[in-house]
């Protein structure tokens, strides 16, 4: 069966970040490293308190795996081309730079997602442990966030190291000093919540577990990620258009 | 790359259907009010429900379901799948008295009337716990899969059609 | 097939191209020369998309060649160094350009002589395999015109000699070439137009013959039995084991012959020598 140009073009894409064995090694890690989520909801008496901590990203190793899986490829496979000039061999292909750039996109951030997703979502089904949606739809929007702005550092600094080391800081500030900044102002009473809950909103979430009470301020910080995200993207796709190498 | 990805997914699949987690955990929870606990189907939980052994005679009831039992601890019970509510049901009490009675002494030629002060102990039952009870939960094992034959059914078809499709490339 | 009128392009507030024009007719082989840093690598990745130009008019096959897939489907590229991911084997880099293009690669495998090589990883490649396919890759396409940037650099004398001989058969395919190089004594058996840039100015464009002609008057290099006998004769200095002298070839032979002195090779003025009057060197 002839495939289109578009389909082969992106087949040799994606075949390069995915090489045998990546996708037989990674794929059932991420499955299995779900038991963590029955053994935090069994620790955490049968409460949604343990099935959120189990979803905490760092805690939790099969969003640790795509999370890095997609920073690998940003940094050390699309990166590395442009830094080492390699990408002319596919910026001399018959396509238009905005389908490479998707193309591209897609195999190195969303495709690590979509095997994140499906795992997770099989490995709930068939454990029965009532996990919330919303603890997915929140990873969604952090890890789009985070690799967003992975992304567009790549493309501005022409160094894989420095890419890398920007990313790290920048990512672990945000996460784990947003986290940090969360509990003040939840201790404090302070007004900020709906700005820095987009840094970090587990806190928060263990806190409405806890408390029973409902922070509104979590929707507000998860507007605010998802504008973050697209404002990254949209930056990160011009970078690439005018990409002169 | 689907051969290896379908025979290591198999084999994953298989793997955690029999296996579960098996090391012991335990938790005390100190009830005073109604204490909620949903047990998966997964998990093999026995709670010990103990009194903190004071003169205070405490009774317990378990609410699961349709069934409803009073108790007095200690008591082992082993939870099933469902919700399960303990809640203390009354509490008893040895509550000591003070009265003021008068005493009549008569002796010989005169009636004499005194005051004296006695005491006596009176047993309470109240509903409002003062002392609160406490519920033991020891998780014995849990099941990764809630539906395990699936799991085991789906992993052997991984299983078997990488190996088909490894002979299949082979000859 | 390339029109390049008054191209300029700026790095930073400096610029490199001044107002480039010329033109790649159909079916030449064009030479591209010019002194390092005159900007010829810039002229070519602005011709291959990769650079964008800051102002004038730049058309290949008809076409702006910034992010335009129909320029790219029918022209090939080739740098001094194979560019794509280097852990990939021969065959594999052969064949996913294959599949793009929906062509079969057999035949060019067999006829770059690729094929005890399929194996191998791109990187483990010698700089004369590493060309050859490169070439073949390029072919997969079946373009119109290719543009070679360097592309002899890293290569030894047979293999340079081999690949200018498969340009030449190619051309004669119909292909047209755009070559840019420093080895001007093989280029010039191989080409038929020539671009002379310096310091980001177009010094000439036209016809070889045209090119040596400027080199005005003719310099010539001999090598003689008795070198300084000639010397005496005809003048000029020795260099290695030349004679280099200036005037007309037919002069310099029959004094030589009157003297008896045997001519044993005779080479007249060569784009080296254009190059360097066209570069000010």
């Amino acid at each position: 069966m002839m495939h289109s140009r578009n389909y082969q073009i992106f087949s040799v894409i994606f075949k390069e970040r995915f090489r045998e064995p990546t996708l037989e090694f990674i794929i059932p890690l991420m499955f299995t490293s779900d038991v963590f989520i029955n053994a935090f909801y069994e620790r955490g008496n049968f409460t949604i308190y343990g099935v959120i901590l189990a979803f905490i990203p760092l805690i939790s190793v099969s969003e640790t795996i795509a999370f890095a899986l997609a920073l690998r490829n940003i940094i050390f496979v699309t990166g590395d081309h442009i830094y080492r000039g390699s990408i002319i061999s596919f910026l001399t292909l018959p396509i238009k730079r905005i389908n490479l750039f998707f193309m591209i996109y897609f195999s190195d951030v969303i495709a690590p997602y979509i095997m994140w997703l499906t795992t997770t979502e099989a490995f709930i089904m068939l454990s029965g442990i009532p996990v919330p949606q919303y603890l997915i739809l929140i990873y969604t929007i952090g890890y789009f966030f985070t690799e967003n702005i992975i992304l567009s550092i790549a493309l501005t600094f022409k160094s894989a190291g420095i890419a890398t080391l920007l990313s790290s800081f920048i990512i672990g500030v945000i996460f784990i000093f947003g986290g940090m900044l969360n509990y003040y102002e939840l201790i404090q009473g302070s007004h900020m919540l709906g700005i820095t809950s987009s840094l970090n909103p587990y806190v928060l979430l263990l806190y409405e577990t806890v408390n029973r009470k409902s922070l509104p301020c979590i929707y507000e910080g998860l507007v605010m990620e998802v504008m973050i995200a697209l404002l990254t993207f949209v930056f990160s796709i011009n970078r690439f258009r005018r990409l002169e190498i | 790359m689907i051969r290896g990805l379908l025979l290591s997914l198999g084999i994953m699949l298989i793997s955690l259907s029999l296996l579960s987690i098996t090391s012991p955990i335990y938790n005390t929870v100190g009830v005073s009010k109604p204490y909620c606990i949903s047990i998966p189907s997964t998990a093999k939980v026995i709670a010990t429900v103990y009194d903190n052994f004071t003169n205070v005679t405490i009774y317990v009831r378990i609410i699961h379901g349709n069934y409803s039992e009073i108790v007095r601890p200690p008591y082992v019970i082993t939870l099933t799948n469902g919700k399960w509510i303990f809640e203390i049901y009354n509490e008893t009490y040895p509550e000591t008295f003070f009265k003021t009675v008068n005493e009549t002494i008569i002796r010989k030629n005169e009636i004499i009337i005194t005051q004296k002060t006695i005491n006596f102990t009176r047993i309470v039952t109240t509903t409002n716990a003062t002392y609160p009870v406490y519920v033991k939960l020891y998780v014995k094992c849990m099941r990764i899969f809630k539906f395990q034959e699936i799991g085991e059914i789906l992993g052997a078809i991984m299983v078997i059609s990488s190996v088909f499709l490894y002979l299949r490339k082979r000859f | 097939m390339i029109f390049i009128e008054n191209l300029t392009k700026n790095f930073g507030g400096k610029e490199v191209l001044k107002g480039v024009s010329f033109e790649v007719k159909k079916g030449s082989i064009t030479g591209f020369i010019g002194p390092n840093g005159a900007g010829k690598t810039t002229t070519i990745k602005i011709i291959s998309g990769l650079i964008r130009k800051t102002g004038g008019i730049v058309k290949v096959l008809g076409e702006d060649p910034w992010d335009n897939p129909k320029v790219h489907e029918k022209m090939s590229i080739i740098f001094t160094n194979l560019v794509y991911p280097q852990e990939n084997t021969v065959e594999e880099y052969l064949k996913d350009i294959g599949r793009i293009y929906g062509s079969d690669i057999t035949e060019l495998v067999d006829e770059f002589k690729l094929r005890p090589h399929l194996k191998k990883k791109l990187s483990q490649l010698s700089s004369g395999l590493a060309q050859r396919v490169q070439l073949a890759a390029s072919l997969i396409k079946n373009p119109e015109l290719i543009i070679a940037d360097e592309p002899t650099a890293n290569l030894d004398p047979p293999a340079r000699m081999e690949f200018y001989e498969e340009v030449k058969k190619l051309n004669k395919q119909g292909v047209t070439f755009f070559i840019s190089s420093h080895i001007l004594s093989e280029l010039e058996k191989v080409i038929t137009d020539v671009v002379f840039i310096n310091e980001g100015k177009v010094t000439f464009q036209g016809k070889v013959e045209k090119a040596l002609e400027k080199a005005e008057e003719e310099e010539i290099l001999l090598v003689v039995n008795d070198p300084e006998k000639a010397i005496k004769i005809i003048g000029g200095k020795i260099e290695g084991s030349y004679i280099k002298v200036k005037g007309r070839v037919r002069d310099i032979v029959d004094k030589l012959d009157d003297a008896g002195i045997e001519i044993i090779s005779l080479r007249r003025s060569s784009l080296d020598d254009a190059f360097k009057k066209l570069s000010n060197i």
